[in-house]
């Protein structure tokens, strides 16, 4: 195929405003060529003129393809911004999750250390010690039964026994 | 004068004068509640059982125990049930004991570190049963011991009932 001549070719139908029968194959080829070797238009200046109105139309007006290619750009991007905010949120938003429970357990941790470090609530344990020098006002028994007392001098604590009489 | 009682409701004053009877209520209310702790009496019922069959002896009542090996036939020791609660001065706490007994301890009196108690040990369903009806004074926090009330299944084993009062 020669080039040239086929652009040649071209350039004549150019040169006879004859840009309607032009396929949009061949002013692709034609622009392509043109761009490349721009002193195949020097001596056409019809042709040139032809050609800068039909540079300026394919520039000016996107090709079908050229709007998918946008719109696919436009789309993958939203797609990706989408994608960018849905992982900002995933990121965020445990942390939003975790961090009032932890403030409100953090606080009542503190009620917490603050009551059992307060005076009344760290009273001593109730330790078992037997009680001395107890006053034994009275004692009376109920039922079949009598009472004994069992005084230890030596430790000065006294114990209640009651016995069932009937031995049972 | 007026002018003072003017200032005196508005701005830092008027803060001032909130605080202060804020204060005051809180004052009044801790010296109230004080008079009523003063009535209320913090009371405990051990429930122990003793045997001669082993020389178990619970890690509540070890110092007990030691001292009550020394003088009595029994070698094991079990802390049963404990039981605690408040009272008023007059007014009485009520605990369950092993048998259908129950333990009414009524706080009498508080005359510095010493509290005199009235204590009934009973068994309610059946009137001949042992039990034993009272009043003792005792140091605030001490126990004194009740023992002998009801045996265990028709074991030697004894009830020995132990009461504190603070």
């Amino acid at each position: 195929m020669n080039v040239e001549r086929d652009i040649q070719g071209l350039l004549e139908r150019l040169e006879r405003d004859a840009r309607g029968e032009l396929s949009p194959g061949e002013v692709d080829a034609l622009v392509a060529e043109a761009n490349a070797r721009p002193e195949l238009l020097a001596g056409v200046v019809p042709a040139a003129d032809a050609f800068a109105r039909l540079a300026i139309e394919t520039a000016a007006a996107p090709g079908a393809s050229e709007w998918d290619a946008v719109w696919s750009g436009i789309e993958r991007g939203a797609s990706a911004a989408r994608g960018a905010a849905l992982e900002r949120r995933l990121r965020v938003h445990p942390a939003l999750r975790i961090w009032r429970p932890l403030a409100a357990l953090a606080a009542c941790v503190a009620f917490m250390l603050v009551w059992r470090l307060s005076p009344q609530a760290v009273a001593a344990p109730w330790e078992l010690r037997l009680a001395r020098d107890a006053e034994i006002v009275e004692v009376e028994v109920t039922g079949d039964a009598y009472a004994s007392l069992d005084y230890s001098p030596e430790r000065g604590d006294v114990t209640i026994w009651v016995f069932d009489e009937s031995g049972a | 004068m007026t002018a003072m009682v003017l200032r005196a409701r508005s701005g830092p004053g008027r803060l001032l004068a909130l605080l202060g009877a804020a204060l005051a209520v809180g004052a009044f209310t801790e010296s109230a509640a004080a008079q009523q702790k003063a009535a209320q009496y913090e009371v405990s019922v051990w429930e122990i059982r003793a045997t001669r069959d082993n020389d178990k002896i619970s890690k509540e009542l070890r110092t007990l125990a030691a001292e009550l090996k020394k003088r009595y036939k029994y070698t094991g020791y079990t802390l049963v049930k404990k039981s605690a609660g408040s009272a008023k001065e007059g007014g009485a706490f009520s605990a369950s004991l092993s048998g259908g007994y129950r333990a009414k301890v009524t706080p009498l009196a508080r005359e510095g570190q010493r509290i005199t108690l009235k204590v009934q040990v009973a068994k309610p369903d059946d009137k001949k049963a042992p039990g034993v009806n009272t009043t003792f004074k005792i140091d605030r926090g001490a126990v004194q011991l009740a023992a002998g009330l009801g045996k265990y299944g028709g074991s030697d084993d004894v009830m020995i009932v132990g009461v504190s009062a603070r």
